[in-house]
């Protein structure tokens, strides 16, 4: 497990940051690699046509079309992280998709030259092959960071998104039973029915209720606090 | 205490507000904004950490915690030092700062020369030697070719010039990253990728010399090849800048920018041989003393521009 590192915000107050595992941040690069090898395929197909096109119907040579897929082809595949990064600021299709981020070591959007830096880094991290040396550096440094994420200064981690508060919570209800109907919410979905209402009956009993006339507990609790809109 | 929904319900409409205008903020940036709605935006934010503070001591692990994170992470990207756009960054690092660092790094510009021609030594005296060993360095099919009285250079002219200068470029660029980033292995990388370039050159000049092919190679190599393999000395350079953060003599995140500022330099430069050596070198029509003076013209020209002084 790596560290995740704090960083200050105003009024020091404090804020953990949430490192990306090497999970995640495995999956992000292999959608990245599908989503590049399919981009680069596209890139090539039709810039091959569009060059033979091209050289058929007008007098460029050839050559200078091909030299343009190359040209193009070479900027997708080595630019593909850097430019991502800095136009989503600090993402990339696969990080987006896994939820991951890339930041400044004190938590910021990396300004274009770290973003840069970091990923030409990934000549070295890749080494002798599958990311070798990149996996490493991660398993070893303390907040996960591959080569050029020691070089560049900065982190990847888990892209925290602020969730609406689900429910309404009813006036005066002391503070720890309205956690334990934060908890309850937010696990019952996925709760059989037969534990559901045991544990909706068991909570109604400690808020000194009852169920409603004709439904069970676990929709008396619903009702009294509802979805917030 | 009771404090907890009533703190939620007085904070909710507040919250949906602030990820309204974060998201917002995110397509935009705070770039756009009026001086009084940024004033308001970085007020609402310190409200917001003043809030997580207060989930943070009183309902850690709580929804309203996490949503305030949420909340306050975005706020705090926002609130950052914008860089100027990397065009203009890249533009005025080229034209105003690169020289200044560029003599900030002889040092390591010594050193890798003398690792570069201890490579070129050892690959000419090797292949000189005994011209088995020139089939590890340029592959044995070159090898071949050369000892057939031919050289790679006789079939250049027939390819696409264009074509032929990106993927020159393209490679070179990539070869000088490699010298670069190698330093971040303690220097081994970019004495490695040295002295084996070192050694490439000195064994193609070997075993060109034995078979007679010297003056076709100095009719392909002059144009281009002078300021290419000092530029290759300089990704080095920039490699063992590196490894002085490996090396703990300084923070790895500003050895990091530092070397890769010496070795970003040269990108350009690597376009301009790339061209030079696709249109340019393969046309043995050309004289080679014309060659031998383009290829001093332009090393003269990095050399000036590297002793320019920004005001």
């Amino acid at each position: 497990m790596h560290d995740d590192p704090d960083i200050g915000l105003a009024m020091d107050v404090r804020l953990r940051l949430r490192v990306a595992t090497l999970g995640s941040r495995a999956l992000a690069q292999v959608i990245d690699a599908v989503l590049l090898q399919v981009v680069h395929a596209f890139v090539l197909c039709c810039g091959g046509a569009g060059a033979i096109g091209l050289a058929g119907a007008t007098n460029v040579s050839p050559g200078w079309a091909l030299a343009l897929v190359v040209l193009v082809t070479t900027l997708v595949v080595f630019g593909w992280f850097a430019i991502y990064e800095i136009g989503w600021q600090g993402q990339t299709p696969g990080k987006r998709w896994v939820g991951l981020r890339v930041v400044t070591d004190d938590g910021r959007v990396p300004d274009a030259g770290a973003i840069v830096l970091r990923n030409a880094l990934r000549l070295v991290d890749f080494l002798p092959g599958g990311y070798l040396v990149g996996v490493i550096t991660m398993i070893l440094s303390p907040h996960g960071k591959r080569l050029g994420d020691l070089v560049a200064g900065t982190l990847v981690i888990v892209d925290e998104k602020a969730p609406e508060p689900t429910r309404r919570w009813p006036e005066g209800l002391p503070d720890a039973e309205v956690r334990l109907l934060e908890a309850y919410f937010a696990r019952v979905a996925t709760l059989e029915p037969a534990v559901r209402e045991t544990l909706a009956l068991r909570l109604l009993e400690r808020l000194d209720r009852q169920p409603l006339p004709g439904v069970s507990a676990a929709v008396t609790l619903a009702t009294l606090c509802p979805a917030a809109e | 205490m009771k404090d907890y929904g009533r703190f939620v319900e007085s904070r909710r409409k507040e919250w949906a507000d602030a990820r309204a205008e974060l998201d917002a903020l995110e397509r935009f940036g705070l770039s756009g904004l009026e001086f009084a709605a940024l004033e308001g935006f970085v007020a609402r934010h310190r409200k917001l950490s003043a809030d997580l503070g207060l989930a943070q001591s009183r309902w850690a692990g709580s929804e309203a915690e996490s949503t305030l994170r949420g909340l306050v992470l975005a706020g705090h990207r926002l609130i950052a030092p914008r860089a100027p756009s990397l065009f203009r960054r890249a533009l005025r690092f080229l034209v105003e700062e690169y020289p200044a660092e560029f003599r900030a790094r002889t040092p390591s510009l010594l050193l890798a020369i003398l690792v570069f021609c201890g490579g070129g030594w050892l690959g000419f005296v090797l292949c000189s030697l005994n011209e088995g060993v020139a089939a590890i360095l340029v592959g044995p099919e070159a090898l071949a070719m050369l000892r057939q009285g031919r050289i790679w250079t006789d079939g250049l002219g027939d390819e696409s010039s264009a074509l032929l200068a990106v993927q020159i470029f393209v490679n070179n660029i990539l070869v000088g990253l490699g010298a670069w980033a190698g330093g971040v292995l303690w220097g081994l990388g970019s004495v490695v990728a040295l002295l084996r370039n070192g050694a490439l050159v000195g064994a193609i000049v070997a075993v060109c010399a034995r078979h007679g092919l010297g003056d076709r190679l100095l009719a392909f190599i002059p144009a281009h090849g002078m300021l290419e393999l000092f530029l290759i000395t300089v990704a080095g350079a920039a490699g063992f800048e590196l490894a002085r953060g490996a090396f703990g003599e300084v923070r790895f995140a500003e050895a990091g920018t530092r070397s890769f500022r010496l070795v970003a330099g040269t990108i350009p430069w690597f376009v301009l041989l790339g061209i030079v050596e696709g249109f340019l070198s393969p046309r043995m029509g050309f004289p080679t003393e014309a060659k031998l003076v383009v290829g001093m013209l332009i090393l003269s020209v990095f050399l000036l521009y590297t002793r320019t002084r920004s005001k």
